[in-house]
């Protein structure tokens, strides 16, 4: 059988994050191909729901990848918007008794391709080592 | 038109008693409810058992109250649900599940593992052998998991003005009116398109903070976010009559979620991280700001007190991520 690997649906916004996996593709730079990305206007945009639909529909792991703080956002502040709603969002994930690990937020500017290969490639492994989303609601 | 009397039927499932109370706090439009329906079965009111509703080849009107635990709940929805032309479910229980509904976080086993030897009780508890119980369900469910209702009349319990529409549906049926499609009693938009307190500007609301009833003197008259305090009002349901805001309480979502709002919990958080601390973001940092968040101590008590067996959270739980919705 083989090995089973997580998929992972990343959010990232058009600005920084999202232009960081453009860069990271025009220079050729290798990353796994269970990461799903979806580009939105900006992090502040994702809302809890949509993480969570995100789960529900298969995902293992969600990223959301915005600009830098405090200063970066594009539209001023929806990065911190992003991180509240996240950090909201994993303190119930994990009453719930759901791994909060599973759901990540990553500042990456449009110039940090390398960093989000690396940030793609932690997560990945961090949830091989968690194993499926089933895992955690069967216990 | 009906030859004889229409029946009634008013069905429990995990209730209170909040319900009952309410309807009969009716008063005279009780009456009129009596007047046009024979009550065929109503634990609080008339002396019938379940053969009673068993026996009948059918019923004019069922309400449901309460929410659903165990099989033999179950099994009463169905039955009321085949016999019954019209199904109301009423109370927030029979549709979100309600506080019974808190359970759904914990299996069957987990929950008598709870009652029975836990501290939580002084003695152990042993449960009866001699009698046949019936089955908890591994996961509470409310009347719309199981079945579906023709009339849906939320709160906690339903308002005076909810009841008002309720009977006045009740009597018109009677007379030989149709019901057109399902009927969603109360105004559907947000409390807060009621609520008195609201600013002029509902964009601009900031909270400066989180902030416990005790920890500050409410000003009478200004919005309870704006205060600080958490209030669930931006994601309820306008079906009640406000006491709690009139009371200088804040509200905590038991009417249910407002139109267009699917999960209660998961659009609160979305609402308290765009008005906490907008103006200090940049100086606070995200340390700051966690440490703000942090001060929220029961979350789920907060954003799911009524409505968790149909929070998307509890879906992803029993549904183990493949989508069964």
């Amino acid at each position: 059988m083989a090995k089973w690997r997580p998929t992972v649906i990343s959010f990232l916004c058009k600005w920084c994050a999202g232009s960081a996996a453009e860069l990271a593709g025009v220079s050729r730079l290798n990353y796994p191909a269970n990461v799903i990305p979806v580009v939105v206007p900006c992090s502040g945009r994702v809302s809890p729901r949509l993480i969570v639909e995100a789960l529900l529909n298969g995902a293992d792991g969600v990223l959301v990848g915005g600009c830098h703080t405090p200063g970066d956002c594009h539209y001023m502040s929806g990065n911190f918007k992003a991180f509240k709603r996240v950090y909201l969002l994993k303190k119930l994930l994990s009453q719930f008794g759901i791994n909060p690990r599973r759901v990540r937020v990553e500042w990456i500017s449009a110039t940090e391709s390398q960093k989000l290969v690396r940030v793609v490639r932690e997560f990945l492994s961090e949830l091989e080592e968690l194993g499926p989303i089933m895992g955690d609601v069967r216990e | 038109m009906f030859v004889s009397k229409p029946t009634l039927a008013i069905v429990y499932g995990a209730i209170c008693g909040g319900c009952d109370v309410a309807l009969v706090n009716l008063g005279e439009r009780l009456a009129i409810i009596l007047e046009n329906y024979d009550i065929l079965y109503w634990p609080a009111a008339v002396d019938s058992k379940r053969e009673t509703l068993e026996k009948v080849s059918s019923i004019d009107v069922s309400i449901y109250m309460g929410t659903l635990t165990n099989s033999e709940e179950v099994e009463l929805a169905k039955l009321v649900r085949s016999k019954s032309r019209v199904l109301i479910a009423y109370g927030t229980c029979a549709i979100y599940g309600g506080i019974p509904g808190l359970r759904a976080l914990i299996n069957a086993s987990q929950t008598l593992k709870e009652i029975s030897s836990t501290t939580t009780t002084v003695e152990e508890v042993r449960l009866s052998r001699v009698a046949e119980l019936p089955d908890l369900l591994d996961r509470v469910k409310s009347l719309i998991d199981v079945v579906e209702p023709d009339v849906i009349a939320p709160g906690c319990p339903p308002s005076d003005s909810v009841n008002e529409t309720l009977v006045d549906i009740l009597v018109d049926y009677a007379k030989g009116a149709k019901l057109e499609g399902k009927v969603f009693i109360g105004d559907p938009n947000s409390l807060c398109s009621k609520c008195e307190r609201k600013p002029p500007e509902l964009s601009k609301i900031s909270m400066p903070g989180i902030r416990r009833l005790h920890e500050l003197k409410l000003v009478e008259d200004k919005c309870f976010l704006e205060q600080g305090v958490l209030c669930m009002g931006p994601v309820t349901r306008a079906t009640c009559d406000l006491p709690c805001i009139k009371n200088n309480l804040p509200c905590i979502g038991c009417s249910g979620p407002a139109l267009n709002v699917e999960d209660m919990g998961l659009e609160m958080v979305s609402v308290l991280s765009s008005i906490l601390l907008v103006e200090r973001e940049k100086e606070l940092l995200e340390e700051g700001l966690s440490k703000e968040l942090d001060k929220i101590v029961d979350l789920i008590g907060l954003l799911y007190r009524y409505t968790l067996p149909r929070s998307l959270l509890i879906k992803l739980k029993s549904s183990g991520g493949r989508n069964e919705r």
